[in-house]
């Protein structure tokens, strides 16, 4: 059962067109990323799906229904933190948020304790939020889209701005939503560590148009095994980077120039590497396959190779 | 029903908890409106004295002063529960998440501010007892026969706070508009035209009539005609249906330009 429909979508600010044009489906239950660098149309995509956008072109339907008739079933969280009152404690926002979609009574009031245990926040359940650190207030901002308890949620760059700890407790609770709550999530985010850990799927966005939107998996596969890392014994001069470039390889240079990172369709591109550095008198310490992580995928494809 | 139960519940503690955690704030604004009546006073005192104005008719203007100004707090509150909070939620962000509810927007500020209105009546209702107290000039207050028509009333006030919230969810910096308000707003407890009908025209304008009628002229709300009970309603309905029209036509202005989420 498709879960999100969006056909055509196209949104103008003045001029500028922010979406071009784009569909693309999201069955129930998935976990679907969407991603792109910034102003490439993630935000209103997932705004005009929580009907807070009117698009001036396009559909879209959530469990086969008009979006606009269709907000008992989205709950969001919008860039980082701003999504609560900061004078209220988490326990009164959670009740806040549920009472402004009609929600209350005993089961709430239950669920709201499941949810503040779920999410450690138990002991400061009568902080007031402005007294929070930036995670647990991302967490409070989570639990209120879980208290509606919607089917889909949409998250827009929930881990923008944390430090390690609140971004590994994040992805942890993003991680168990994922596994156990059985619900439609559209997470948009720059941290593909994320994306790697808990999407199934992802939609690419670059300049308003869908640039690839495939399965993890796919994606994974269609690039694998096709990075090398070279580590070189001594950093490039400036000359000798010049060079590998005009050879036309995808090379990428990396720790001041020790190490080159390349990806290569032919594994006898490996060998000419290795004779044009040996032409040039580069020595080489160590060539190791690197595993391939979603980051460079995404940055491949960003950068144009998905044509 | 339940959900607008629930929706209502819920304003009505956030209320009473940032009342309590904003203190500065709610003291502030109580001797605001204290400080501020008293100078009208003092003011008013001195002025009618040195026109040698006789004490009997001192008295009757200073009573219809107080219940002017009571009237004014209270509908200038509830005017500003829908303007401006519409503006403080945009700025938190939280604007966004009321908009995704499966309550209507308008709805949602309109139970909300019934909620804050009940706190204000409050509020209010000390004031007037400090004011009394301090300017030793009692009234006898008939809550209930008061409250009536001020509920009827009050509608039409949500209507104005629809209509000027709207304009700041699409011009967001509109603060002389809602200064200019305010002003327009003492003229609606402060002059009442000769003809009913044209008081029944302005907003709240024949309910501030008749709750003078009830305060002053010593009724009760069953003094009231059906005819003052038809206007009353007939002008709160008018006022709180263009509000209606105009938020939610500003919403979807909002939205056609993605402002919804931006102050």
């Amino acid at each position: 059962m498709k879960a999100i429909e969006v056909e055509n979508l196209t949104k103008y600010y003045g001029k500028v067109k922010a979406v071009d044009n784009i569909s693309f489906e999201i069955e129930k239950g998935k976990i679907c990323g969407i991603l792109g660098p910034n102003g490439s149309g993630k935000t209103t995509t997932i705004k005009s799906i929580c009907n807070l956008i009117i698009p001036d072109k396009g559909n879209i339907k959530i469990f086969g229904k008009d979006n606009k008739k269709s907000a008992e079933h989205i709950s969001a969280v919008f860039e980082g933190t701003r999504n609560l009152y900061w004078r209220l404690t988490p326990k009164e926002n959670l009740r806040y948020f549920a009472g402004i979609r009609g929600l209350g009574g005993r089961k709430i009031e239950n669920n709201i304790d499941i949810l503040l245990d779920k999410f450690n926040l138990t002991d400061k359940k009568d902080v007031m939020v402005n007294n929070l650190s930036r995670g647990m207030q991302q967490k409070v901002a989570i639990a209120t889209t879980l208290i509606c308890d919607t089917e889909i949620i949409l998250l827009d760059e929930p881990t923008l701005g944390l430090d390690v700890q609140s971004y590994m407790d994040i992805k942890d609770i993003l991680t168990d939503i994922a596994l156990n709550m059985n619900k439609t999530i559209l997470l948009s985010t720059h941290n593909m560590d994320l994306v790697q850990a808990i999407c199934e799927e992802v939609v690419i966005l670059n300049k308003g148009k869908i640039i690839s939107h495939d399965t993890l998996e796919n994606l994974m596969d269609m690039f694998d095994s096709r990075t090398y890392e070279v580590v070189l014994a001594e950093s490039l001069s400036k000359e000798a980077k010049e060079n590998l470039l005009s050879l036309g390889y995808d090379f990428y240079f990396a720790n001041k120039d020790l190490k080159i990172e390349m990806d290569i369709s032919d594994l006898r591109e490996l060998y000419e590497i290795i004779d044009k550095l040996k032409e040039k008198n580069i020595l080489i310490k160590e060539i190791k396959q690197k595993d391939n992580n979603f980051e460079r995928i995404y940055l491949n494809i960003t950068n144009g190779e998905a044509n | 029903m339940k959900k607008f139960y629930y929706l209502f519940k819920v304003s009505l503690e956030k209320t009473f908890k940032e009342l309590k955690r904003y203190k500065f704030n709610t003291i502030s604004n109580v001797l605001f409106f204290y400080v501020l009546f008293m100078g009208m006073f003092l003011g008013m005192q001195g002025f009618g004295a040195s026109l040698g104005v006789s004490s009997a008719d001192m008295a009757d203007s200073l009573e219809g002063f107080i219940i002017g100004y009571f009237l004014w707090t209270i509908i200038i509150m509830s005017f500003a529960d829908i303007a401006y909070n519409v503006i403080d939620d945009a700025n938190k962000g939280v604007l966004e998440q009321l908009n995704m509810s499966n309550i209507n927007l308008s709805q949602i500020l309109v139970v909300r501010s019934m909620a804050n209105l009940l706190v204000n009546l409050l509020i209010s209702i000390a004031l007037l007892f400090i004011i009394m107290y301090t300017t030793n000039n009692w009234i006898e207050l008939k809550i209930f026969s008061t409250i009536i028509p001020i509920c009827i009333g009050i509608f039409s006030i949500f209507g104005i706070g629809l209509i000027c919230g709207g304009l700041a969810l699409i011009f967001k910096k509109i603060q002389t508009l809602l200064n200019l308000a305010q002003f327009f707003l003492i003229g609606l407890v402060t002059v009442f035209p000769e003809n009913k009908f044209t008081s029944g025209l302005i907003p709240f304008n024949y309910v501030a009539g008749k709750i003078f009628f009830i305060v002053i002229g010593e009724n009760s709300f069953v003094d009231l005609s059906v005819l003052d009970y038809g206007i009353m309603i007939g002008n709160s309905i008018f006022y709180f249906a263009i509000g209606l029209l105009v938020f939610n036509q500003c919403v979807k202005i909002a939205k056609k330009k993605g402002l919804l989420g931006q102050y």
